[in-house]
């Protein structure tokens, strides 16, 4: 069903396009779309393509308003100018997307897309390999930057597969957004990111990121990083979909997860902490960790230190009803259906209170927990909970490449900056749902989505 | 345009035209009670060898119900008129390995890539096989059981790609073809590994192979050109060993497809019942007699001899593996045509891999010019080829019963039989994979 509504939402900017546009031809089209193309035709672009893109409105998300009548140039993958108005230079393509809205393409903090969709408790623990995950994950990174989301912190994927995916998405043979992977994650033995609590016997011939003092944890981030890490993964608390016991009791002292900051800090990478506990979240805050993940069950203790330190929160909050309406279908046993009971009717309050606190919140998921191209559906319980739609957007922008250390290439629509934009047909000021029904995309100034109607008359 | 630009056109119509695949969101029952009637000028009948003027063919759900010259359409069938091109049944290629990817340096797909990576990139080349014509493939070995997961998927219809009958890890003996040493003997690589000698590790192989998803074994009955051994064609295996295999294989119904390039290699798995040669490049006259007397298949893949000596220097092959294609390539076609003649059953295999996904038609044009004429050629990528898999009662012809997996081309092929290198329109299971393009469907109209 989601599938059928992607579709035809895909149609509508292609009508749009045909009226405005009847000159642009289906070649000019081809030559918009590299980032579908096999790497052949990547290699084949000699010179830097130059595309003008006007739309009705842009969203410009550092200034907090919205520019009328704006005109981006792109020249290759980043944009040269922005403004209202701007005379189109001659030698430049024109995308006119007519009565639609600009935004920077939205970034999703907490995702894993090698993970795939939810599927049945057992079959995705005992029955699927690796080597499954990696064949069908170009399906969630298509279905990712189809959904507008043209950058993705990916924190967490077995065996390395995030690391491959990365690379052929970089390499133009498989669309998906741009990735910031964390391998294998970092968590304690018996803890969220320990496959165990089922026969004792049960042995996984595969890694695993586990690891337990400061030696292990410094030893493990070791091999993350040189195998392909951008960003680690500390498992600081117990967690939702794994069989111990807790859904927020630390699992890891102090001293450990100040071992695994200082490790990462050392290859110049960053830690986002797993933490739904205050007991957790604070140790990770003063290990000095970049982001607290979920922060569910966050106190006035932890609030005030992320406050102090500048820690982002990212609250992963509408991926628990998902979990709560569907897992019970899937398999999920009754003692992790009922930690997500939990977590979901506390986690609204704990996030109101951060909210009043004023953390910094980046946007993130959870994808893959529930279906990979629906990650926008968040926007919504963000403003029920009290962001308005403009900070919302902020958190999916400017505030996540922040986090990511990316502000000098995402998050906004710029000059040096990548060209990754996205179009919606309404005003997500208004209705911020209107990021459900992204209408246009465009990464590194290649079209993923919203043209190539039109080259079939 | 270049090739990478069509096969993008063509994707981001996959993606967008409501009429073709929409893989894992059609629901079932949408799927089954699809009609649809498909028109053209011409039909190839390879099991006949006649062509069929006018054709419609009818489909229901995934296939086909009738096949006929001029036949009505009955009321609720949708109509594909592919106006003045020729049909045919899908495309078979009996010898793929479509997880390995395309070529690529030779040290760095050894060292650098895992098997992750190939699993990452392997829906890319069951598309592009798919969108070339070639609607079933035998892929004959893969890295860590790849194959099987890339079978699962396309069968889910979350992955576009042909159907496939996977072989895995193949079967090979130390130090062979299949056997990754002839490095630094120090090296170690972690991962499943193809490799057993004597009967018992041979049989216990092939089991733990069909447990894990094996359609068919693959044995590797003589050396191998891409491999580090010294020797092209030497048997790696005994008479007694490659009997096991077979016997084996039986036992839970399964074929065995051999590897074999050396004449002593051929005969011996032919005594021992494979069902197949593959390369079959230096055959002699007793194997020649050997394989008309059992029936066995030959596969031979006489069109990537081009593309490995012009491409493989570049990607840092060493010498010696550029050697053995020299010695062997010419040698492989001209008993190709000995075989042909001599009256051996032929099925269309390519070794696709080794040259790009995608582009497995181009041996048609060197089956013809050694020794078959074009409609031999299509019947070996057709019905022989099903023949050999066992799946003649699914595919490999158009007809009631059969999977709707037809393919059209604009020309001719039984005059120029490389039409078949530019597919105009792919259907499987009675699902669009590739649509006629307009540009070329307008030229055809009436």
């Amino acid at each position: 069903m989601k599938g059928t509504t992607l579709r035809r939402s895909a149609l509508e900017p292609a009508r749009l396009l045909r009226r405005r546009l009847p000159l642009l031809s289906s070649a000019a089209l081809l030559a918009l779309t590299p980032a579908v193309a096999s790497s052949q035709a990547a290699d084949s672009l000699q010179t830097p393509r130059r595309v003008a893109v006007r739309a009705a409105h842009l969203l410009d998300v550092r200034a907090g308003r919205v520019v009328d009548d704006p005109v981006v140039l792109i020249e290759g993958e980043r944009v040269t100018s922005v403004g209202s108005g701007l005379a189109v230079p001659a030698g430049f393509e024109v995308v006119d997307l007519g009565g639609a809205t600009l935004l920077p393409g939205l970034i999703d903090c907490h995702t894993h897309v090698a993970g795939g969709d939810p599927i049945d408790y057992y079959e995705g623990l005992f029955r699927r390999s690796p080597i499954d995950y990696a064949v069908r994950a170009n399906v969630y990174a298509r279905r990712t930057l189809e959904a507008g989301f043209t950058t993705v912190r990916d924190v967490g994927a077995a065996e390395f597969i995030d690391v491959a995916l990365k690379k052929a998405i970089d390499e133009g043979l498989v669309p998906g957004p741009r990735m910031q992977v964390a391998t294998l994650a970092v968590g304690a033995t018996g803890g969220h990111n320990d496959v165990i609590g089922f026969s004792p016997y049960l042995k996984f011939g595969q890694f695993q990121g586990t690891a337990d003092g400061e030696a292990d944890i410094r030893k493990l981030i070791r091999l993350e990083i040189k195998n392909g890490a951008d960003v680690i993964k500390l498992i600081a608390s117990a967690g939702v979909l794994s069989e111990e016991e807790s859904v927020g009791a630390p699992q890891y002292s102090e001293a450990e997860m100040a071992a695994a900051v200082d490790e990462a800090h050392m290859w110049g990478k960053r830690v986002a902490a797993h933490a739904h506990g205050a007991e957790a979240i604070q140790r990770a805050v003063r290990a000095g960790v970049t982001s607290i993940e979920h922060g569910t069950l966050i106190d006035d203790e932890g609030l005030s230190l992320m406050k102090e330190r500048g820690t982002f929160l990212v609250p992963t909050v509408y991926v628990g009803r998902y979990v709560v309406a569907e897992f019970g279908r899937l398999g999920y046993p009754e003692k992790i259906l009922a930690k997500a009971r939990h977590i979901t009717e506390e986690g609204d309050e704990h996030f109101r209170r951060a909210l009043a606190a004023g953390v910094k919140v980046a946007y993130g998921t959870d994808a893959g927990v529930f279906p990979h191209g629906t990650n926008a559906k968040q926007f919504a319980d963000l403003v029920r909970l009290g962001m308005t739609p403009l900070a919302a957007i902020r958190a999916a922008t400017v505030g996540a490449a922040e986090l990511l250390g990316w502000s000098d290439r995402v998050g906004a629509v710029a000059p040096g900056l990548y060209a990754d934009l996205i179009a919606v047909a309404g005003d997500p000021l208004q209705d911020v749902t209107e990021l459900e029904r992204v209408t246009f995309v465009m990464k590194g100034g290649a079209v993923v989505r919203g043209l190539a109607g039109s080259a079939h008359p | 345009m270049t090739r990478g630009g069509l096969i993008g056109f063509f994707g981001l119509l996959l993606t967008l035209l409501p009429l073709l695949a929409a893989p894992a969101q059609v629901p079932d029952s949408a799927r089954s009670s699809r009609r649809v009637a498909v028109k053209a000028a011409r039909l190839v009948d390879a099991a006949e060898g006649r062509v069929l003027d006018d054709p419609v063919v009818l489909i229901e759900g995934e296939r086909i119900t009738a096949v006929g010259a001029r036949l009505n359409v009955p009321a609720g069938f949708e109509v594909v008129d592919l106006g003045g091109a020729t049909l045919l049944p899908g495309l078979i290629d009996c010898h793929t390995h479509i997880t390995g990817g395309d070529p690529a340096d030779y040290y760095e797909s050894l060292f650098r890539k895992s098997p992750i990576d190939y699993a990452v990139r392997a829906h890319v080349y069951a598309r592009r096989t798919l969108e070339a014509g070639f609607t079933t493939v035998r892929d004959v070995g893969a890295g860590e059981l790849i194959d099987v997961a890339l079978r699962r998927a396309i069968d889910e219809g979350l992955v576009p790609g042909p159907r496939m009958q996977v072989a895995t890890l193949a079967l090979g003996s130390t130090g062979g073809h299949n056997d990754l040493v002839g490095f630094s003997p120090y090296l170690r690589f972690g991962q499943l590994r193809g490799i057993a000698d004597g009967v018992n590790e041979i049989r216990s192989l092939v089991r733990f192979e069909i447990k894990n998803g094996a359609d068919l074994i693959k044995l590797i009955a003589g050396a191998g050109v891409m491999t580090e051994e010294e020797s092209a064609g030497a048997p790696q295996y005994t008479e007694a060993e490659m009997a096991a295999a077979v016997d084996e294989a039986r036992m839970w119904g399964k074929r065995v497809a051999a590897h074999a390039h050396g004449a002593e290699a051929i005969q011996r798995a032919v005594r021992a019942g494979v069902a197949s040669i593959e390369h079959g490049s230096l055959i002699d006259d007793e194997g020649i007699r050997l394989m008309k007397e059992r029936g066995t298949y030959l596969v031979a893949d006489i069109y990537n001899d081009d593309y490995i000596l012009t491409e493989y220097r570049r990607l840092n092959y060493p010498e010696k593996i550029l050697e053995k294609e020299r010695q062997i390539g010419r040698l492989q076609r001209e008993n190709f045509r000995k075989a042909v003649l001599a009256g051996v059953k032929v099925a269309f295999g390519t070794d696709a891999g080794v040259y790009p996904h995608g582009w497995n038609a181009k041996q048609f044009a060197h089956m013809v010019r050694w020794g078959l004429t074009p409609m031999q050629a299509i019947r070996a990528a057709t019905v022989n080829a099903a023949d050999l898999m066992g799946w003649s009662d699914r595919v490999g012809r158009l007809a009631p019963g059969l999977y709707a997996d037809l393919i059209a081309v604009e020309g001719d092929p039984l005059r120029d039989v490389t039409e078949l290198e530019r597919v105009t329109f792919v259907m499987k299971g009675g699902r669009v994979y590739k649509p006629q393009t307009p540009t070329s469907a307008g030229t055809r109209q009436p």
